[in-house]
């Protein structure tokens, strides 16, 4: 009989297919321009271009076809583990405010995760039927939403919550040793950033993470994510500490010279200082956080011993060493 | 009543410049502020070393000056390449000179760090003048559409150049770059005073002994020859001296446009054509736009406004004002 | 009428891109202290010579002497010293004022770094005074009538004090009464300031006038050269303008009429 074992099989393995297919996931979201966003996963072929060091943190190196190319240029963590591991390299392309649409066409991909900053950038991706997610984190709140969108995306949503509990870990050892500070006592502190007139003001990760750290931050009533404010109104605010973005083009020592900011406690104390060259838009936030907390208020992290605590995080979280990251650091 | 009004001119720079000490974020007391310039002038009524001293000669006092001194760069080389071009309707902003030293600007900043800024600037704003003028050019005559019309593409040019490099430079440097597209006085200090006090100097004075070769060069190529007048040599001389002026400007606070061909224009109406008197008061009443410009830019909000939207919110119906008036003042012909 | 102070000799010009050469082996010569009238119709090539002249183009070939000079070798602040050139009036760039104007021809005299001088001041005072329109000295050059106008540059040339005038077409654009305001005065120049009047005229009669030398020119070529008592006649008029004429005489003077096909 022709209809046999043969045939069967092929009918069941037709059957088995269409079920499969029901059975796989759709995942609708809303973006940061308040696109709704569907897509099938786990993705299989993402292009991230601003939070590539999640790829790490969620161990999703084959889900990942593209990364941008500030990921090769200045991300030390991404440089660290590629070097390494020369086969997890990924294709480059071009930078958040300037996409390369023909290599990302070029890589088939399923998803497109970037920034909202560029919005054209994103309405032109969608003309071409590339699906693309615009984020911009303006929260610590919001930043979690955005890595478990990740776990979600990729299919590691039980990572995702790992990733959080150990940032988590570090923000509750902050907040522990600051919570008994009233506010009277509260340090001031301002994040400044490409330019040094440029503030972090109400709106985004760095003003949530002064309050975290219990600090102050004078710019923190605008409600605006940074602005430019004369030089009088920084010694006006007179704050305790400075913290300098770490990718600005200039350092401590140009404040330290500068003597129009010579009467700021921040500058008269030598407490000025540069943060290290990570993105806030990873888990990398939290040692940040713990950075800064330490350079706030020294004399209650005096016991905390930054890098092996860090180092322990990096370990757990991306599989590699503080040391060995640390030496991929450009300036 | 002429002598009031140039009287008026030439003081105006100092008076805006005294009442913009007492002006700014910090608030400090009108007395305060008297106590700290009479302790620096007179030596009188001892002061400790204060954050209000700082911000008043640290400050405020550099920026001022740096205000003024870039104000008189740019309406003084508007007033020179005006007559130069017989065009009422030009400035260094519309013939591309000052993207060209924004591009001048960007290449030393993106790249060629070693070298000092203010050359780069200085090279690349006279490759753009050198280039609106050729393309401009007929026999010995400079028409003036054309020249407007170069003068644009030119500058489109540079600017596209500068995103270039934007796009190829390091994230924090970039940073540096895009902030020359938009002038602002917010970083001055003394040491920004210094330079512009030495590279304005040089080039404006010059062009103030040269100011009555201005009548004479702005009868045209031909009428200037019949003069005596050597008009290639003394026309570069003068484009060289007022690009000299605005890159040094553009390298220290930015672009900034419409001074150089507002202010001219508005003192050419008050006092008439003549160079003798309209040089020099073009640099002053320059002087004073640009400390008026700033100190509204610090002040109106807490914010700090690049000066170019101010001056750029003032100067484009201006100029359509004037456009639509037309006239003799405007087209000359 | 003294000696020889202008002589121009085979003067050739053309334009760079242009093959053909607009003026072909010009020569004459101009007396000092003498008014000189070049004539001719359109495109003769009568502006080209005063360019020549004025070191404003360059010309191809032949000579120009003065004082039996070559001037090829001065520079143009030098040929200013010589040279004084009196445009058409026109539009300028900016509202200058009359005396403003004026002084402009001092710039020969005024160095690179330099501004006008008492003596600048005064001569171009002076000027103005000559000329009977120092009431014009604070008016705006664009607000006053063609005639003014034309008197202006006049004025600015006799404060340039080179001894040659040039004058192109300094009739051209006024009416009647102007144009024999303008020539009047250009006679009295020569006459009292001892200057060198060479100008170019369309109309042979005012030449006729006003004029002790004639020098015709066409298509580049010189047709003759004279008193125009003896050269102007109806040949001559028929020649180059290629219209008949008939010589009538009043009051001594000849005068040539058009005449018309009735």
């Amino acid at each position: 009989m022709v209809f046999g074992v043969k045939h069967s099989l092929l009918i069941l393995l037709v059957i088995l297919s269409i079920v499969k297919a029901s059975f796989a996931l759709t995942y609708t979201l809303t973006d940061k321009l308040g696109r709704s966003v569907s897509v099938e996963i786990p993705v299989k072929r993402a292009v991230v271009v601003i939070t590539y060091e999640l790829i790490p943190a969620l161990r999703v190196w084959d889900q990942v076809v593209g990364v941008s190319m500030w990921a090769e240029k200045s991300c030390d963590l991404y440089r660290a583990i590629v070097s390494e591991n020369p086969s997890l390299r990924k294709p480059l392309v071009g930078a958040g405010s300037n996409l390369n649409i023909e290599a990302i066409l070029k890589l088939a991909p399923d998803i497109v995760i970037t920034w909202s900053y560029n919005p054209e950038n994103v309405r032109f991706l969608e003309k071409r039927e590339i699906k693309t997610i615009a984020i911009y984190p303006d929260s610590l709140t919001e930043l979690y939403q955005v890595i478990r969108m990740h776990g979600r995306l990729f299919g590691k949503p039980n990572r995702a919550q790992e990733l959080i509990r150990e940032m988590e870990g570090i923000f509750d050892l902050i907040e522990k040793r600051v919570s008994g500070i009233p506010d009277k006592m509260k340090r001031k502190a301002i994040h400044i950033g490409g330019k040094p007139n440029r503030v972090s003001c109400g709106i985004g990760v760095t003003d949530d993470i002064i309050n975290l750290i219990g600090g102050i931050n004078p710019a923190g009533k605008i409600k605006k994510r940074y602005a430019d404010v004369p030089i009088e109104m920084i010694v006006k605010w007179n704050p305790d500490v400075i913290f300098i973005w770490g990718s600005a083009g200039y350092d401590t020592s140009w404040i330290y010279k500068n003597s129009q900011w010579r009467f700021i406690d921040a500058v008269k104390n030598r407490k000025v200082f540069k943060l290290p060259r990570w993105s806030t838009w990873s888990p990398r936030l939290a040692p940040i956080s713990l950075y800064m907390a330490k350079r706030l208020y020294p004399e209650r992290f005096k016991d905390i011993e930054f890098e092996s605590l860090t180092n322990r995080f990096y370990k757990k979280l991306f599989g590699i060493s503080y040391h060995k990251v640390k030496e991929y650091e450009r300036f | 009543m002429k002598d009031f009004k140039i009287l008026i001119m030439v003081l105006s720079p100092f008076l805006f410049g005294f009442i913009a000490l007492f002006l700014g974020a910090y608030g400090i007391n009108a007395k305060d502020v008297i106590k700290i310039l009479l302790n620096e002038t007179l030596h009188v009524f001892h002061i400790e070393d204060t954050p209000q001293k700082a911000i008043v000669l640290d400050i405020r006092l550099p920026r001022i000056i740096l205000a003024g001194l870039v104000g008189a760069a740019l309406s003084g080389s508007g007033v020179t390449l005006q007559g130069i071009f017989r065009n009422p309707l030009i400035d260094p902003f519309i013939l591309g000179i000052s993207a060209g030293a924004a591009f001048g600007c960007a290449i030393c900043v993106g790249f060629l760090n070693f070298i000092p800024i203010q050359l780069m600037a200085f090279i690349f704003s006279l490759l753009a003048v050198i280039i609106s003028y050729n393309i401009a050019k007929g026999q010995g005559e400079v028409s003036r559409l054309p020249l407007i019309l170069s003068g644009v593409i030119v500058s489109a040019f540079f600017t596209a150049l500068v995103s270039i490099i934007k796009f190829l430079v390091d994230p924090h440097r970039l940073q540096a770059i895009v902030f020359w597209l938009m002038g602002s006085f917010s970083l001055s200090d003394w040491d920004s005073v210094k330079i512009a006090g030495v590279g304005i100097g040089l080039s404006l004075i010059p062009i103030f002994f040269m100011r009555w070769r201005l009548n004479v060069l702005s009868l045209g190529y031909e009428e200037a020859k019949a003069l005596g007048i050597n008009v290639k040599l003394e026309r570069l001389l003068f484009i060289g001296f007022s690009t000299l002026a605005v890159s040094v400007a553009t390298s220290l606070t930015g672009i900034i446009g419409w001074v150089g061909l507002m202010v001219p224009h508005l003192v050419r109406m008050i006092i008439g054509p003549d160079h003798r008197i309209l040089v020099p008061l073009s640099f002053f009443a320059g002087a004073s736009f640009m400390i008026a410009a700033d100190t509204i830019s610090r002040t109106l909000t807490s914010f700090d406004i690049p000066v170019g939207i101010i001056t750029s919110i003032s100067g484009a119906p201006f100029f359509i004002y004037l456009l639509k008036r037309g006239g003799k003042e405007v087209w000359g012909r | 009428m003294g000696k020889i102070v202008l002589r121009v000799k085979e003067l050739y010009f053309r334009h760079r891109n242009n093959g053909s050469d607009i003026l072909k082996g010009i020569s004459f010569f101009v007396s000092s202290e003498s008014i000189t009238t070049i004539l001719g119709p359109n495109g003769s090539g009568k502006t080209t010579i005063f360019k020549c002249l004025a070191g404003i183009w360059k010309y191809s070939k032949g000579c120009i002497e003065v004082h039996d000079r070559p001037i090829e070798r001065l520079d143009p602040r030098e040929k200013s010293r010589l040279f004084s050139l009196v445009p058409q009036e026109h539009e300028p760039a900016f509202p200058y004022t009359v005396f403003e104007v004026v002084l402009m021809g001092r710039a020969p005299f005024i160095g690179l770094f330099s501004s006008p001088k008492k003596r600048d001041i005064e001569t171009a005072n002076e000027a103005l005074r000559f000329l009977s329109i120092e009431h014009l000295r604070d008016a705006l050059y664009t607000n006053i009538s063609g005639g003014e106008r034309q008197l202006t540059l006049i004025a600015r040339a006799i404060a340039q004090e080179a001894p040659i005038m040039l004058l192109d077409e300094p009739t051209s654009h006024l009416d009647l009464k102007n144009q024999i305001a303008v020539l009047k005065k250009i006679r009295k120049i020569a006459k009292e300031r001892k200057i060198t009047v060479l100008m170019t005229l369309h109309d042979p009669n005012l030449s006729n006038l006003f004029s002790d030398k004639v020098v015709v020119i066409d298509s580049g070529r010189k047709i003759a050269e004279g008193r125009p008592f003896d050269i102007l006649n109806e040949e001559l008029i028929k020649k180059v303008y290629d219209l008949d004429v008939r010589m009538l005489s009043l009051n001594g003077k000849r005068f040539l009429a058009p005449i018309l096909d009735s």
